[in-house]
């Protein structure tokens, strides 16, 4: 067999990598890949993109000057080591093949079609930028705030850390029952001298110190077998010492008899649940409670004089099958107040279609696609073009459902490469030469340089201290 | 005992070597590496010249481990592309920083604080029982791993002891169907 020698002591003797090596070194052709979002989507689709091609370079984009999207911006503080994937995001950052471009919007700074000319493929995987609304009278009501809203509030996204968060009232009510409903509540239920240890925001520091919140009411339109948070944040709840979970006897009972026919995640979820509701509660005075309550709908969000929520009427539910998990809630023509000074809608994220010429299903509010390749509306595929996480699933699931999700999409980017349906290259090139001068671009050495300051601005207490403003970010990348 | 030593100089290379040979277990490895010395044809290759998963089936060793003879447990990867990759493990190590050592893409989100369900690993059924039982924390966390199975583990909890010698990991592997497959996403 004929063999070459690459490097001392060396040789390749397969064909396959003969004929790819010898290409290799003789021409640079590359593909290049624009990721759009730098999110765990879009981290996980250009790590195993890298892995899977070598003739791949890629090229993040990222509407914010800081990377990371949901980790650093919707992870609870009090989960660091939900972020410790940062450390795996950010080695990929140091790969020579693959570049950040930070405070970039496409489609505002720079065009989809312009980055076609440019790039071999593009995957979309910038999430989901909004959230399901209530869609009922008094949802603009001061006081009434959107749960993903306040998430940014507290974890410093630039556009969120204006909101107006007043805590001087005793109730906050919270609508949903999912996990960012819970983050929402252990927020506002956790001793502040545990949250400054925290890259919680200084200024949510603040207002949390001076919170009067005693008491947060999770309502849930359906039963206790169809809540969405997890066991995990629930066992999390459970421990706090600080917080007092109360969950209704009665609420419970019909549960039981059917735990053990149940699917081994909601199994275990539910017994749980109800072992803790047969737990005689000692609710001291001292204690911060949360309460979960079930088969209530809100109908209309009651104001004061001033504009601002005092109260929420909610109609009171039945269920369709009381021991389905998939069931519907039916009104029952019941209806009862809860007062409250603040309440959140924390009833889903959605994604919403930020460039017109990309087709988007405006029922499942995702990318129509096909293992990851966006397809027309009509089924027929869109050359070059994919999509990542949320946008391409919808807004639920784990970090490992993300990363599966975007594993397969990364797959079906290089089927496409190495059925050379798709251009490459052979001149370098980089995306800063399209934007305009005088527009702030951020690379991986200007988000290094921020990150540092962070760190520092941190102290000792606190792992970092996030700067919120751009302008400010801008400013210290611009110092270094 | 004789060829555990061999077997442990043979690695003591600095250098990560490619293997090839057809069976793992049941080779003499002092013909294997004086192979390697004197026939390019075995193509003993860094590993970072390989991009490609192709050569899977051969025997990796990395030349930068500690090894006592003694504390050493054969596994098996199969990793996502279905590539079955033999390795190395010490006693008392997690199968995800095993798989790490050996460049397997396994991936720790949480770098092991058992917060996320990335190294999310099928245990061979008939080894099944002798690991460890898992803890309730692992448990919550493994009823939201995507494609769950009765022989599912966090790599990261699974550590390697004597009784391990042989058994078969597998990662689990990008559907192609990731919702026809009946698979629900859960709530986050």
């Amino acid at each position: 067999m004929f063999s070459i020698p690459i490097f001392q002591n060396v040789y390749i003797t397969s064909s396959r990598f003969l004929v790819r090596y010898t290409r290799s070194l003789f021409s640079d052709n590359h593909y290049r890949v624009g990721i759009v979002g730098s999110g765990p989507a879009g981290f996980y689709t250009a790590q195993r993109l890298l892995k899977l091609n070598s003739n791949v370079r890629v090229d993040i984009i990222e509407r914010l000057p800081t990377p990371f999207g949901l980790v650093r911006y919707g992870v609870a503080p009090d989960h660091p080591e939900v972020k410790n994937v940062i450390t795996n995001f950010t080695n990929l950052l140091k790969d020579t093949r693959c570049r950040f471009y930070g405070n970039i919007s496409v489609g505002t700074d720079i065009s989809l079609s312009q980055l076609f000319t440019y790039y071999s493929a593009i995957v979309l995987a910038y999430g989901a930028d909004s959230d399901r609304k209530l869609e009922i009278p008094g949802e603009n009501a001061k006081g009434f705030l959107s749960a993903r809203r306040f998430v940014g509030w507290y974890n410093g996204l630039p556009e969120d850390v204006s909101l107006d968060v007043d805590l001087s009232s005793q109730t906050a009510v919270i609508i949903g029952q999912g996990n960012v409903a819970i983050d929402v509540a252990r927020i506002l239920l956790t001793p502040t001298e545990q949250l400054e240890k925290t890259d919680i925001c200084n200024h949510a520091l603040l207002a949390l110190r001076e919170s009067k919140i005693q008491r947060v009411v999770l309502v849930g339109r359906r039963g206790p077998l169809q809540v969405a948070f997890t066991i995990k944040e629930l066992r999390e709840l459970l421990k706090l010492k600080q917080i007092t979970t109360l969950l209704t006897k009665e609420d419970h009972d019909f549960l039981e008899p059917i735990i053990s026919t149940l699917p081994r995640g909601r199994k275990r979820l539910i017994e749980l649940l109800y072992k803790t509701s047969r737990q005689s509660l000692h609710t001291e005075t001292s204690n911060k409670c949360l309460e979960i309550s079930y088969l209530r709908s809100p109908t209309i969000i009651n104001t004061n004089t001033e504009g601002k929520i005092n109260s929420i009427t909610f109609e009171v539910n039945k269920l369709q099958d009381h021991n389905s998990i998939n069931t519907k809630a039916i009104g029952t023509g019941v209806y009862e107040t809860i007062e409250c000074g603040i309440a959140f809608r924390s009833i889903g994220y959605k994604s919403i279609p930020i460039l017109e010429s990309v087709p988007f299903d405006n029922i499942k509010h995702v990318i129509p696609n096909e293992r990851g390749k966006v397809t027309h509306l009509d089924g027929t595929l869109y050359k070059g073009l994919y999509c990542s996480g949320w946008i391409k699933r919808g807004p639920v699931g784990v970090i490992a459902s993300t990363m599966n999700d975007a594993y397969e999409t990364a797959e079906r980017v290089h089927e496409d490469l190495t059925a050379d349906t798709l251009q490459s290259f052979n001149t370098d090139f980089k995306l800063s030469d399209l934007i305009p001068e005088g527009h702030r671009m951020v690379n991986y050495t200007d988000w290094s340089s921020l990150d540092t300051e962070e760190v520092s601005r941190g102290g000792e207490s606190k792992p970092r201290e996030k700067i919120t403003s751009i302008q400010e970010m801008i400013r210290i990348m611009n110092n270094k | 005992m004789n060829t555990c030593r061999i077997f442990s100089r043979s690695i003591s290379y600095k250098r990560a070597f490619f293997i090839h040979t057809a069976s793992l277990y049941s080779y003499n490895f002092k013909s294997i590496h004086l192979a390697c010395q004197y026939s390019p044809q075995l193509s003993c290759f860094p590993i970072t010249y390989s991009p490609y998963r192709a050569i899977h089936t051969s025997f990796r060793l990395r030349g930068d481990e500690q090894l006592e003879f003694n504390e050493s447990v054969r596994v098996t990867f199969i990793d996502r592309d279905g590539n079955h990759v033999p390795v190395i493990g010490n006693i008392g190590e997690n199968l995800l920083s095993l798989a790490h050592r050996y460049d397997i893409e396994m991936e720790g989100a949480c770098d092991a604080s058992l917060a996320c369900t990335t190294c999310h690993v099928y245990i061979q059924p008939e080894f099944f029982s002798v690991l460890l039982p898992s803890t309730d924390e692992e448990e919550d966390l493994l009823d939201l791993a995507p494609f769950l199975e009765s022989n599912s583990r966090l790599g990261c909890q699974v550590l390697l002891t004597r009784d391990m010698q042989g058994m078969f990991i597998s990662l689990p592997r990008v559907t192609r169907n990731f919702y026809v497959d009946g698979h629900i996403p859960k709530a986050h």
